[in-house]
């Protein structure tokens, strides 16, 4: 017999997972539903900002004063994850945007980065940009100084899932719905292989770019603008402060610092192909050099390893330029179910999914009679951080040297709903360094493979598939990127394993 | 400028590098070998791969002579094709001799299933000694046990000897292996390789307490005494096998140490130096190395270039006209050919490289640093490079390479 939930949530991204969590604390009886893995889509392929987002001061204000006023709370509630990423605005001779222009506009985006905690800007000048980091070109005319907030994505994601399990919600990945019938949700289980049913009183769309298709299933309609973000990934901190400069149409992009790696992003393309086959193109990749060449020629010298794309739900706007369209989110109420209840949760910034989540749980407390008031943003999410433990000096040897992370790591990943190899990725970060996973695939799948009990088929697929999407990162780069690298990887699992002949 | 004057200048110091460097030294010429430092030869599992896969076969190739015969005719730019198939076996003759004091064996004429780190059985055709009793013919004669470190936490030998399991049961055979950990030493596979020459005794003692008739260990038996410890555990009765892992690779490391001493014991004079001029047009017209911070000008009558392809570093070299673009397949384990990987130096049926469209007369190519082959998708790595490196030294060194 299926079980009956109060929610059920669809969607494990970060709204997904801040829904559940805010479900979960007030009481009800919660079923989250994601078909790949937490932060699998736009959530694991975004900046890992929590982003102000100074650029939409003149036209979305209020986006602007929520998106700060949420980057405290998640300071509040997830201290651990969240890290100050001091960024120069540089300015060169060309640029659409005038250092005077710009110091007038950061004194009014002042007022709202107070909420999290900013500090003033400050205006520098040429000799001065230069002195904070030389790597930038000599060009360059002066900078404008503030804070934003950086955070792991991947981690937020999972402790706040992780939160709402320990409130009683019940988690559940690689599961995609196929059914929203009234009442009642059916979906397949991709890892075990088999069909399963729940009955609710409320479903939650917190599909993300997915939202269209599942509201389909309900008969229901959502419309979206899907836009194409991309960014290029260097496998090296070459500077600890980020970079935010003009491209040649006169949009930011931006050179982050991000955990061990630096993010250059990112791009804004609509997107009408599915948010499943989002890669980045060869224009994105040479937009994004050709702006951070100019501000920072050093670059050139540094191989990237590899790039990503995602894809935003957007509201949907018609008659604009991709990055004019809001920024904004919606909760809807859609009526086509009977008896119970869909509710999807629509556009947005990350920084902005708590607060969508609380918006959506008020609705469905009063649909559910609940009079509970929304806790997420008074409790914290992250709990001991056990995953990256450093051996006792010379005695084992880690399982993936770039991220220093050990077998227990992956052990750890496991309690963590861990299903797959690539799923440790998301939570451990082995095969997100420099060497995209050559060394470390084979041993995390020798441990997964005990972990898991998976039969040595199937732990070979799975190392294949861990390969093959890496590989799909590196691809579209592939030839600005490391060929010794790729050499490496040929020779270890091709020529030494002969993978491709069993997997 | 200093200057240097010998009969063979030999640049690359992997397989095909020594393999050059060595044949010409035994043709009684001074050879003056240079290296930057340490490229895919170390990085190798130490098995030498004749020829492991073949386009036109579904799994691995068995009889490696045999279809290289087929391989010479199909594609005529193969640097197996330009030298031809006694180049092949007097290059891996050299590799024997060469390699005698490590102990290889195994034969051109059959390949060889060998287990590794990852879980699978690949074809090679020579390999070192302590290798042998891991190959899937071996495994079906005995009962065996595979063995992890504790140190080695990642290594779940449970997990690998079910991944073997499996693999052979793939290619048709049987194989079912135990599983066991044990308590030595400490660190990842270099550090125990260290620890296993300082106290091979408590290995062996360690491993015979398991009480299997063989017993397969990640390769821990050292880098340069791995021949004393392998014979601490003969004496406590222990009969093993190493199983192949990916870098650092403690067998790779053997055979490169061995290649380059093998050199220097036959005359050849070694220094580690990079190329920082090479100007060719018909002939070469000047060649430059740096050695520390000075300049030197070689002079030869005839240079050798075995620089390796990517992690060695031979496809930066600017000026030769090279086979293939640098375009990658969208899946990263293609079942075909991977067209990327065959880059590298396009060279005439006497390894003479072309600049600005002429034939460089006293140069020689060797090695992955040769173009138009995947060594990593055909299994054919350092086959490649003791076939060419014997025919580069020979022909450098006024000798003909015709069988």
């Amino acid at each position: 017999m299926e079980e009956k939930y109060d929610v059920v949530v669809i969607g494990g991204g970060s709204t997904g997972a801040a829904v559940a969590r805010d479900c979960a604390m007030r009481g009800l009886k919660t079923l989250l539903l994601e078909k790949e893995d937490f932060a699998y889509g736009t959530t694991g392929r975004c900046s890992g900002l929590l982003h102000g987002g100074p650029r939409y001061l003149l036209t979305e204000p209020e986006i602007v004063e929520a998106s700060c006023k949420e980057s405290g709370v998640i300071q509040r509630i997830a201290s651990s994850l969240v890290f100050r990423v001091p960024f120069l605005l540089l300015v060169f001779k060309g640029d659409k945007y005038g250092i005077d222009l710009l110091d007038a506009y950061f004194r009014e985006y002042d007022r709202y980065s107070r909420a999290r905690g900013g500090r003033p800007h400050t205006v520098l000048g040429r000799r001065e940009v230069l002195e904070a980091n030389p790597l930038v070109s000599r060009e360059v005319e002066g900078a404008i100084g503030f804070d934003e907030f950086g955070v792991d994505v991947f981690r937020l994601t999972l402790l706040t899932a992780l939160s709402a399990e320990k409130h009683g919600a019940k988690l559940m990945t690689h599961c995609e719905v196929v059914d929203i019938g009234s009442s009642r949700v059916r979906f397949y289980d991709k890892v075990r292989g088999r069909l399963l049913e729940a009955r609710f009183e409320v479903a939650v769309n917190a599909a993300g770019p997915w939202a269209p298709q599942v509201a389909k299933l309900a008969g229901a309609r959502v419309e979206l603008r899907l836009t194409r973000g991309t960014h290029l990934i260097y496998p090296r901190q070459l500077f600890t402060t980020a970079i935010a400069m003009q491209a040649i149409d006169g949009r930011e992009v931006m050179l982050i610092p991000h955990q061990s790696s630096m993010l250059l992003g990112t791009t804004d393309e609509d997107h009408y192909a599915s948010p499943d086959e989002a890669y980045p193109t060869r224009d994105e990749v040479m937009y994004l050099l050709q702006a951070a060449y100019r501000a920072v020629p050093a670059l050139r010298e540094v191989k990237p390893v590899r790039a990503m794309a995602g894809v935003r739900p957007l509201l949907p706007e018609w008659g604009k330029r991709e990055e004019d369209v809001t920024r904004g989110f919606r909760v809807i109420d859609h009526e086509e179910l009977g008896e119970a209840s869909l509710i999807s949760v629509v556009g947005g910034k990350m920084v902005l999914h708590r607060l969508m989540a609380e918006e959506a749980t008020d609705l469905i407390c009063r649909k559910l009679g609940t009079r509970e008031k929304c806790r997420t943003h008074l409790e914290a999410i992250d709990g001991e951080l056990s995953w990256r433990a450093e051996p006792t000096p010379r005695s084992e040897s880690y399982c993936c040297e770039c991220e220093r992370v050990l077998a227990s790591g992956v052990k750890e990943a496991v309690r963590e709903h861990a299903r797959t190899l690539v799923d440790v990725r998301r939570r451990t970060r082995i095969g997100m360094g420099l060497c995209q996973g050559v060394s470390c695939s084979y041993k995390a799948a020798l441990t997964l493979a005990g972990e898991l009990k998976l039969s040595p088929r199937e732990a070979l697929r799975q190392l294949r598939e861990l390969l093959e999407e890496r590989w799909r990162g590196r691809w579209p780069i592939a030839e600005v990127s490391s060929h010794e690298l790729t050499e490496l990887a040929h020779g270890v699992y091709s020529c030494l394993a002969a993978l491709e002949v069993y997997a | 400028m200093k200057r240097a004057t010998v009969d063979v200048a030999v640049f690359g110091g992997g397989a095909a590098g020594c393999a050059a460097a060595a044949t010409a030294a035994m043709r009684g010429k001074s050879v003056l070998q240079v290296y930057r430092s340490l490229g895919a030869t170390p990085l190798s599992s130490g098995m030498i791969d004749l020829l492991g896969r073949a386009p036109w076969m579904e799994g691995f190739v068995l009889k490696p002579m045999r279809e290289l015969a087929a391989l010479m005719e199909k594609a005529s730019k193969h640097p197996y094709a330009i030298v031809g198939e006694s180049s092949v076996r007097r290059g891996l003759k050299l590799a024997l001799e060469a390699l005698e004091p490590l102990g290889y064996e195994g034969s051109l004429e059959e390949n060889t299933l060998l287990p590794n780190l990852i879980g699978t059985f690949k074809p090679t055709a020579l390999y070192p000694s302590s290798f042998s009793l891991g190959s899937l013919s071996e495994l079906a004669e005995h009962r065996a046990v595979v063995v992890g470190f504790k140190s080695l936490s990642w290594l779940n030998p449970e997990s690998l000897a079910k991944l073997l399991s499996y693999s052979a049961s793939r290619l048709g055979a049987r194989a079912s292996l135990d599983w066991r950990a044990v308590d030595f030493g400490s660190g990842g596979l270099a550090e125990l390789a260290w620890q296993a020459e300082e106290k091979p005794l408590e290995l062996a003692s360690k491993l015979a307490e398991l009480g299997y008739d063989v017993v397969g260990i990640p390769p821990v038996l050292g880098v340069r005494e791995h021949r004393a410890v392998a014979e601490a555990l003969a004496e406590e009765g222990v009969r093993f096998f190493e199983i192949a892992s990916p870098p650092p690779s403690p067998p790779g490391l053997r055979l490169q140490i061995r290649l380059l001493e093998w050199a220097r014991e036959l005359g050849v004079q070694q220094v580690r130096g990079e190329l920082a001029e090479l100007e060719a047009e018909g002939k070469v017209r000047r060649c430059v190395v740096r050695v520390g911070g000075e300049l030197v000008e070689v002079e030869a009558e005839s240079y050798v270039l075995a620089c390796g392809r990517f992690i060695g570093g031979g496809a930066w070299i600017r000026g030769f006209s090279v086979i293939s673009e640098l375009k990658y397949a969208p899946r990263m384990l293609p079942s075909s050919r991977h067209a990327a990987l065959c880059y590298g130096v396009e060279v005439d049926e006497l390894l003479h490289p072309k600049a600005r469209g002429v034939a460089v007369e006293e140069a020689y190519v060797a090695g992955s640093m040769l173009g138009g082959y995947s060594y990593s998708s055909e299994l054919s790595g350092l086959g490649v490079a003791f076939s060419t490196g014997w025919a580069a030294g020979q022909l450098a060194s006024g000798g003909s390479i015709e069988g």
